[in-house]
Order: C-alpha cells, then structure tokens, then sequence
C-alpha cells in the first residue's frame, strides 16, 4: 500500500461508529512526519552514513550509539512525538508514535530505546493516569527534549513508609533503570513498608528534586544493563517524597502499573518489526546482488523462507496495529489483544528471520557485505524487552479470560469491532487511562474469523481457510467447559497452550481485518491482494498444527514481487510501505 | 548461573522410566540452565504400552497409529514419554498437559512453554532429549560403529579445514571425529531450527576427543567464528553413542527458573478475575474495578 491514511479531521466518534468514508484519501500527518524522520535517519545503504547499516554496525562494535544518532534525532525534535497533542506535543496515537519510532529501530533498536521507547513508555504512567499537574510537568520536560526513565517494573529493593499525614519516605534502590543518569525524571514504583504483596506507589520524581549523587550510573559491563545505553540506579536513605510525586494514590501502585503496562508493553514488540524489517531487507538484498555464498533468488529455499519472513512481518505488524489502535478506540477491551501481542509478535518476527540464515548458504556464519547486520538484527530482536516477564504478564492477562470469553463471544453472533481498528494511520481518540480494563466483555476481533465460515465470497475470497474459523470454535468448546473465574484451572501447561492459541488465532483475525479494510477502501494496492494474507494464514495455521492446504504458487510470486520491489526502491516491509532515506542504488549482476 | 566456558557439562543422565530418576536433571536445569538425558526403548517399552499412553500423547496419537510397524510405534512413543516425563519434571507439571507442537520451521516445542526449549533424537534403541532455560537447545546421537569416514559423508558436512584437520588424525581415530562433527553439526542447526538447509559446509567446529573439553565454533576458513555465547558439547553415551548438544545464549541476564508455575504472575491473573468479577463485564463505563487490595481511588 502507499502512505495514504484516511482522512484528516473525521471526527473520532464517526469513525468509530460508521468507519471511514471511502474516498481516495490524502496523506495524512503521520505518513509525512515518518518521511520526514526517514529523511534524517539518512540511506541505511550509504556507508559514509553513520546511522547507515555499516555505521550503526561500526558503532555496536565499538560499544556505543551510532555518531550523531541522538543529536540528529533530537533537532528533528522526535520527543515532541512522545507528548500527547492536547500538551503540546504531537503524539496522537500509539500506533503512529510506535511506526515512527519503528523507523530508528530498522537502523538501531538500541538508539530507539535509548532516545526514545524508554521516555515513552515511561511517560504513560503521566498520560494515563497522571494528574493534570503531572501531565504538563512530563510534558514540560519532554517538550524541553529532556528523557524519563523507569516505570518498567515494581522495585522490590525500594521501600516506602508511609505514616499519617506525613510524606512517603524512600529507602533503598532500584533495579538499572534504562537512561537513568541522564534523565530529568523519574516513574518509581516502590513498595510499602510491612504492607503485602499488593501494597505499592507510583511515583514521578524530578531530578532536581533528588539529593545529590541519588542517582548513580552502572557499568556498562553490569550484566542487567542493556548494551551501549546509558543506565543507572537510584539510591535513597529516608528520603521524603515531595507533595504531588504519587500518580494516582498511595497505595495504588500496583493497579495503574498493570493499567499502564497494558498499553506499554505492545509498544516494544510493534517497533521491533523495524528489525526484522532490516534483516529481512539485508538478506534479500545479498541475494539480489548475488553475493558470495549466498542462495540465487530462483532456489526454492530462498523463495519459500523469504516470503515467509514476509508474512510472519505483516502478521505481527497486523496484531501491533490492531492492539495499539485498541487502546484508544476500545480500550475497555484491548486488555486481551494487548496480551496477545505481548505474548505472541516478537515470536513472529524471531522465528521468520531466524530462519533466513539458511538463504545465507555458505555464508551463514560471515559478517561481511552487510550480512553482519542481519545478525546484529537477530540478536537484536532475542534480546528485546521485556523476556519472560513479559509472557508471564500476557499469559495471566488471557487465562482467565479464555472461560468467559467462550461463553460470551467468539461466534458469529458477536458483533465485529470497527472497521478503524484495522486502518493504519486512520485517526483516533487521544488515551483515556481510566478507561482501560484487565478484563474484556467480549471479543470483537476474532468474531471476524468466526463470521468468516460460511466463506467470505462476498470480499472477493473464494477459498477463505475454513479451519482456522473451525479452530475458533474448537477453542470455544474447550474454554467453555472450564470454569469461570477460577485461573487455577488454567495456570498450568495445558491453560498456556490453550492462550499460545488464542493469541495465533487473533493474530490471524488481525490480518483479516486489516485486509479487509484495506479491500473496502479501495484504493487498491498490495495490502488488498490476497496472497499476502493467505500466506500469512497459512503460517499461523501451521503453529496451529492445522492441515495447510498447498498455497497457490502465484501467492509465492506476488509475495516475491512487493518484497523485492520494495527491497530495489528502499522501501520498508512493514504494513506501511515507507520510503528508506534516499533510496538505495543496488548494483546487480545482469 | 551461566555456561562455563570451555568446559562441557556434566555427562548426560540415562533415565530409565518415567519414575526417573529425574533430580540430577532438574538440578542440572536449574544450575546450570541446560540438561541432556537419554533412554533405551528396551527401558522404556513397558510405558510404551501403558495404558497411559493415550492420554500422554494427546493431538499425536493418530500419528502414533498410523506408524508402520510396532518397532516405529514403540520408538516414537518412548521418544515423547522420556520427553514428556523429562520436562515435566523439569517445570514440576503433570507430563499429559504437555503439548508437543511445531514451529513452521518444524522445530519442535513444548506450546504455551517456550521458556523451556526442548530437543529429540534417536538412533537405534537410544533416545536422547534435550532442555534449556537459556536460549535454544538441539541434540545429535549417533551410534559410535556406524562408517562414516570414508564414505564421502566427510565431503558432505567438514569444510575443507576439517578435512584437512582430519587427516591430521591417526587413521583409527577419523570415523569418530567424523561422527563428532556431524552430530555437533547436526544439534547446531536443529537448535537453530533450519535443519539441513543451513549448509553445513558453512561453519566447522574443533572436536576435541576428551568428553569434558567442548568443541568450538570455527569459520569455513578454520579460524575461531564469532559463536554469538553459544554451547556446545559432544559425550559417549552408553559406550556406543556419541551424543551432541548445542544451546544457545540465555538473551538476557535474569533467566529466572522455569517451574510452570513461575510462567504465569499470579498477582496479575488474580487482579484480571477480579476485574471481572467485580465489573460483571458490564458493557460501558469507565468505573474502576478492583484488583483485590483495599484504598482503591472512587
């Protein structure tokens, strides 16, 4: 598809409830501030750019940031993009802020987290639940291009006691908080003194307002401090908190943070396509230039595990979309769409390129011509935030809602989300915090493969993969003979295979909705075309361990067309199709 | 914890029923991050033909049916029983809840508990697993007395340095430095999930003859290859099989154990109950439900 969004200035309400007129529409802010940012990032192919793919490389190898990465970034004034509009900033919605930051990522997740994914997701604790003191004073400071750090995890080595009437008092220290030494605030989420296992404070804390030397910086070799960004701890002996410090209430830490990491968790994963995004490029274009080793474009595995890397990308962006655009069009329900791509989009993109070192052939090993920063890409996407803490949030997000939403949802009698969910770009409602739920009523998402049984011939499709909808309802059956709000049902291995497929089969309704809405627009392009969604199906439905029937060759090809097409003229992989810097010339062999 | 470079890990553990023993393997997991066991169908085949079975299996019993021959069927079954019995040790659940699935790439996984990477392999009567809380793990056994220098297999899987390598090799000593790589490289790519498309010309490894030493990752041209903090280990199993394993770097620091009861936050799950208990799921509102601790702000 081309950078054309839906119209500007529909009114949020409209679009919500009668989706989008189809008009050709013009391009929208987003598309031109991502081509804005990309222009500065500069041609990753470029090798005198230090944000290039060989200077980025070059950077990693020495132990820092790319030269000139954050200053660039900063004139650009990305961190306006982290402030909400109604502030000051130009932070819409996450969607669009997680694509812009999606692009620094393709060059170097480290510099994206550093400058930027950690001040964001930090700063949700203010745009969610911050008062509006709270909100204009994070705004303030990252207006002024300042960062802020932590808001990551509950600190079990910090301690706050409260007594009657008088401040917190905090002793003890954090955990290594991303940017810590050189941010001016700081989101603290200390626990209470003598309290249980629930008894915790969010906090925001200046800079200024600590004691001097509270915050400490950490070694770069520390194994809990994540390579070449700057990180440190804060260290307090009965320090008293200053009035206004708390975000919500004192006590309530652990509520918001679960609120807020609803939104914030999908945030990382969704940037992380910029990754596979690079490594896929990287190795498709050694086989384009027929370097060394490498596997020639007319062998089947670089065919078939090219196209597959392809789709697992759009699939994973698909569910990013759809999840971040949840938040602000239905955050009552995003609780278990936010879970599912928390568990399952870095999978996707890992496993897709993890496989294209087999296209590498008797380079798979070299670092040389680029390929180098297909590994670096690799190891980016296994090291990415937040781990195993991450699927043990997910997980406890969707087990328990696996019975109830069975009995609720899940057929074709439940009615669809909107059709904006699914527009990239499309306009939303700015983040209500206390709108968001740990709990769904229903499940407007996968209602779409349910509907889709009896085919789906009036989109155009005439053989609509039928036993993913069977699958559905086959997990319906399952998840309504448990019991409801009992999760000590379901937190053993066969409750998290039963959420592993919960979260494959929203990933496909994903993709669904997202073609169809493109298909409806239509303005045509490549995201209306079937063959990308029946290949990404077929990909989910294997992890599924459901019969595939043989995809039809002429999806391989159009799959191969875009990838290479977009590969010569620099564009990304991902569901928007952005030009890269200038584009790159690549020289290749008749 | 972490690997300790240069040095193999402790020999793996024959189990020889699904009673186990199974301490020394979960105590390897836990301190060590990775663990290596094998069985012997004649071990195995009493609970091959349990009553069990069935219910052991789940979605893979028709393929189990559907296997020619009873030698295929009881091999297969001891394979998912040592596999089963041993990660469910492992992660203190009960093996039958266990899902064996597949990644697109045909690499197998334990489903909904990917924190626990797994590995099979069998030649002959002699299985052999694999599991890793650190990164991804795969296991190579061959039997000891099959040819293999000689045959061309060598042309096949050694870069030209480990041919030359071997013909540095005193003559009786080539078949076993052959199987070693082999099965080095054979673990290597099925940790890796690419099977034999990855090239196994494309990388080469030192095959020290000594169980205790592990081998390292080496370059097409023979030089020591950047291994990315991936393991590697060749053992004599049974005094017939050589057993190889590979595992891959943990990708961050903090690991944490892998019981199934540590995948999921507790405190998280109870708060989303909660959640819709209290709310009753009402359709519209923006009220603040509860996450079972008291003050909440009206």
């Amino acid at each position: 598809m081309t950078e054309a969004g839906p119209v500007a200035g529909v009114p949020a309400d409209a679009v919500r409830q009668a989706g989008l007129p189809r008009q050709a529409p013009p391009p929208r802010a987003p598309a031109a501030r991502r081509a804005a940012l990309e222009a500065v990032l500069g041609d990753p192919g470029d090798a005198a750019n230090p944000l290039g793919d060989a200077g980025v490389l070059a950077a990693e190898r020495r132990g820092d940031l790319p030269l000139g990465g954050e200053p660039s970034l900063a004139s650009f004034g990305l961190h306006e993009d982290f402030v909400p509009e109604g502030h000051g900033g130009r932070l819409a919605g996450l969607d669009e802020a997680a694509a812009l930051l999606r692009a620094v990522f393709r060059r170097d997740a480290a510099l994206g987290r550093g400058y930027g994914s950690a001040s964001l997701g930090a700063a949700l604790y203010a745009w969610c639940f911050g008062t509006a003191g709270q909100r204009a004073a994070a705004a303030r400071l990252l207006l002024a291009g300042e960062r802020i750090a932590g808001g990551a995890a509950v600190e079990e080595g910090l301690t706050a006691t409260a007594a009657d009437r008088a401040p917190l008092r905090l002793t003890g220290r954090t955990a290594a908080l991303v940017n810590a030494p050189r941010a001016a605030g700081l989101v603290v989420v200390p626990r209470h003194a003598g309290a249980g296992p629930d008894g915790e404070s969010v906090l925001f804390l200046r800079r200024g307002d600590l004691p001097p030397g509270a915050v400490g910086q950490l070694s770069p070799y520390d194994v809990t401090v994540p390579p070449r960004i700057p990180a440190g701890e804060l260290v307090l002996a009965d320090w008293a908190v200053p009035a206004g410090a708390v975000i919500g209430e004192a006590g309530d830490g652990q509520w918001v943070t679960r609120r807020v990491a609803q939104a914030r968790l999908p945030l990382l994963p969704s940037m992380a396509v910029g990754c596979a995004d690079t490594a896929l490029r990287t190795v498709l274009t050694a086989v384009l230039t027929e370097r060394g080793g490498v596997r020639r474009m007319r062998s089947r595995v670089t065919r078939r595990t090219v196209v597959s890397a392809f789709a697992d990308l759009l699939a994973a962006d698909c569910l990013s979309l759809v999840t971040l655009r949840s938040l602000h069009l239905m955050p009552e329900r995003s609780s278990i769409w936010s879970a599912a791509a928390g568990y399952l989009v870095l999978r996707l993109l890992q496993e897709g390129v993890g496989d294209l070192m087999t296209v590498l052939g008797t380079d798979s090993l070299r670092d040389g011509d680029g390929l180098g920063t297909f590994h670096k890409q690799v190891r980016d996407l296994a090291g990415m935030p937040p781990g195993p803490a991450g699927s043990a949030a997910a997980l406890a997000t969707l087990l328990p809602q696996l019975p109830t939403l069975a009995r609720r949802s899940w057929t074709a009698r439940g009615r669809p989300a909107p059709e904006a969910l699914f527009r990239p770009d499309g306009p939303v409602p700015p983040l209500a915090g206390a709108r968001l739920k740990l709990a769904a009523a229903d499940d407007g998402l996968t209602v779409l493969l349910a509907q889709a049984r009896d085919g789906l011939a009036d989109e155009g499709m005439a053989d609509w993969p039928v036993a993913l909808s069977d699958e559905l309802a086959a997990l319906r059956e399952r998840c309504r003979r448990l019991p409801e709000l009992d999760p000590a049902v379901l937190a053993n291995p066969r409750g998290f295979a039963l959420g592993e497929r919960y979260a494959l089969l929203a990933a496909a309704a994903a993709c669904l909705g997202v073609w169809r809405a493109a298909r409806r627009a239509g303005t045509g392009g490549f995201l209306a075309e079937q063959a990308w969604l029946l290949t990404a199906l077929g990909r989910i439905s294997v992890r599924l361990g459901l019969p595939v029937p043989a995809a039809a060759s002429d999806h391989e090809d159009v799959m191969l067309a875009e990838a290479v097409r977009r590969c010569r003229e620099g564009h990304s992989l991902d569901l928007y199709d952005t030009a890269l810097g200038t584009p790159a010339r690549h020289r290749e062999k008749g | 914890m972490s690997v300790r470079r240069g040095l193999a890990g402790p020999p793996p553990l024959r189990v020889a029923s699904p009673d186990g023993p199974w301490e020394a393997l979960r105590g390897a997991v836990r301190d060590g991050g990775y663990g290596l066991a094998y069985g012997l169908a004649g071990d195995w085949a009493p609970a091959a033909r349990g009553p069990a079975l069935r219910a052991l299996l789940g979605h893979e019993h028709g393929r189990y049916l559907a296997l020619n021959g009873e030698e295929a069927r009881t091999r297969f079954a001891v394979s998912r029983l040592l596999l089963k019995h041993a990660a469910a040790a492992v992660l203190g659940a009960d093996p039958a809840d266990l899902e064996l699935a597949r990644r697109p790439n045909g690499r197998p996984y334990l489903r909904g508990c990917g924190r626990l990477d797994v590995s099979l392999s069998h030649t002959g009567d002699v299985v052999a697993v694999g599991l890793s809380r650190l990164g991804p793990v795969g296991v190579d056994v061959e039997t000891q007395g099959r040819t293999a220098y000689g045959t061309g297999l060598e042309e096949d899987v050694c870069t030209a340095h480990e041919r030359a390598a071997l013909g540095w090799l005193p003559e009786e000593d080539r078949n076993a430095a052959v199987i070693r790589m082999w099965t080095l490289k054979e673990a290597y790519t099925k940790a890796l999930g690419l099977g034999t498309r990855l090239s196994f010309r494309s990388f080469g490894f030192t095959t020290p003859s000594t169980g205790t030493a592990a081998p390292r990752l080496l370059g097409t041209d023979g030089l020591p290859a950047d291994d990315g903090g991936w393991h590697f280990e060749t053992h004599t199993v049974d005094d017939r099989c050589t057993l190889s394993a590979a595992v891959g770097p943990a990708p961050r620091a903090a690991a944490g154990p892998v019981d199934a009861s540590g995948m999921v936050d507790d405190g998280l799950m109870r708060a989303v109950v909660t959640c819709s208990r209290k709310d009753a799921l009402a359709t519209t509102g923006a009220d603040r439900d509860g996450d079972g601790t008291a003050g909440r702000p009206a």
